[in-house]
């Protein structure tokens, strides 16, 4: 299990990451985190709801309501043109991190 | 599935009731029912899946700061309720107040003490005339000058305390707004000061029991005819035993008061407190002038400045009773 601490600053980048190629919601994003990472992170769903609303004021993503499925009806989120954008600026600030950090290990 | 919607309605209790904050809920609602639904789907049992669910959460904080609820949050903890003025308190302004507190308790303390303790002059000077060392002339009027110093004296200490008290009157008229941490610390502060407090109100007690017990044993052992001065001796371990008692009830209570005040747990809220200050404080203003003019006249009268002095103990006490009076008088009414 990862500490929520130090994966903070790549949430974002882990969420624009699930709804690249198609918009989802809220628990399939939550799920999707976790089966990919093989369990070793979770993340809680205030940080995960914090992240939508801070992706969205910046015009990151948009939300939007999908179809009723089961007599639930969801919010859907959808990457934007920034938020590609955002997303490959997240990504080359990550392999500079992981260079970095790497040098410091023994 | 209702405990964790309650569980959510607990957590979002505290906020406002606006469209963002009714949004954000939602939304936390959704996933959580989501996760829920699908680890019932996994074969969990109801409890399990519920802990997973409130494991998983993580903290409203984290929402509130995101969102900006913080804010609101406290604005509107502020525009609720009464027009009571509010003071927000730092911590080192808290503990400031505390420590002015102490020093004003220990000083009210003191000037009440010196007051009780006024008449032991005169009855020391008694016991040197009975012994035949002073005429009884000089005795009583060296008697009478001592005690006029004294209170004198013990006045001062009062007004001048009183005075300097005067600017944390907003404090105990407001409601005092802390920051969490320092409300932590005072809290954990008052609550290891609560034994203590309780001791020195026992010890006060004790104190004011035992202060009769010289006067009891003297009489019974000697009789009052075995020392001429065994009368004054008792006298003054009275006042002597009286006074410590109360100055230990003043200083325990007025920093108890001091606590209750930052930490608003008082007993009695402040708008009942308030009345009964009132009406405590204009029954003192006609009180204790009266007395003072009935001891100086009938002082000057019988020149009995010896004896007259029993005047103020006996008042003293049955102001404490009226007092208690009037304050059951108001809790009776409140209800």
């Amino acid at each position: 299990m990862i500490s929520s601490d130090g994966i903070r600053g790549y949430n974002d980048m882990i969420i624009l990451c699930l709804i690249l190629s198609e918009p989802s919601y809220g628990y399939e994003i939550s799920r999707a985190i976790k089966v990919r990472s093989e369990g070793k992170y979770v993340i809680k769903e205030t940080t995960l709801y914090s992240a939508f609303t801070r992706l969205e004021k910046n015009g990151y993503i948009q939300s939007f309501y999908g179809s009723e499925t089961n007599g639930k009806q969801r919010t859907y989120y959808k990457i934007t043109e920034a938020g590609k954008q955002y997303y490959r600026e997240k990504c080359s600030e990550w392999d500079m991190t992981k260079e970095v950090v790497e040098k410091f290990k023994i | 599935m209702e405990t964790i919607i309650s569980y959510l309605d607990n957590l979002f209790r505290a906020y406002p009731d606006t469209e963002k904050v009714r949004k954000a809920k939602e939304e936390l609602l959704g996933i959580m029912e989501d996760k829920y639904y699908e680890l019932k789907a996994e074969g969990k049992s109801e409890n399990e899946a519920i802990g997973i669910v409130i494991s998983e959460f993580g903290s409203m904080d984290e929402i509130a700061f995101e969102l900006g609820f913080e804010e609101e949050k406290t604005e509107s903890k502020q525009t609720c309720g009464d027009d009571k003025e509010s003071v927000r308190l730092s911590s080192d302004q808290a503990k400031e107040y505390l420590r002015a507190e102490e020093k004003f308790g220990i000083k009210i303390g003191i000037g009440v003490a010196l007051c009780i303790l006024s008449p032991c002059l005169s009855v020391i000077m008694d016991v040197f005339c009975v012994l035949g060392f002073v005429s009884h002339g000089i005795a009583d009027s060296f008697g009478a000058v001592g005690l006029f110093c004294v209170v004198a004296a013990a006045v001062g200490i009062l007004i001048t305390s009183g005075m300097a008290h005067d600017k944390y009157d907003r404090y105990k008229r407001g409601r005092i707004i802390l920051d969490s941490g320092t409300k932590t610390l005072l809290t954990e502060e008052f609550e290891t000061y609560q034994p203590v407090f309780g001791r020195m109100i026992a010890c006060g007690v004790i104190l004011c029991i035992l202060s009769v017990v010289p006067a009891i044993l003297t009489e019974g052992f000697f009789g009052s005819t075995f020392f001429a001065w065994t009368e004054n001796l008792s006298a003054l371990s009275l006042f002597g035993f009286v006074a410590a008692g109360v100055y230990l009830f003043i200083t325990a209570g007025i920093k108890q008061g001091a606590y209750e005040t930052l930490l608003g747990t008082g007993g009695h809220s402040v708008k009942k407190k308030k009345k009964k200050d009132k009406w405590i404080s204009i029954i003192a203003s006609i009180y204790w002038p009266i007395v003072t003019a009935v001891y100086l006249s009938v002082s000057f009268v019988t020149m009995d400045w010896g004896r007259t002095w029993i005047i103020w103990p006996i008042t003293g006490i049955l102001f404490g009773g009226i007092s208690a009076v009037i304050s059951q008088l108001l809790n009776q009414e409140e209800r």
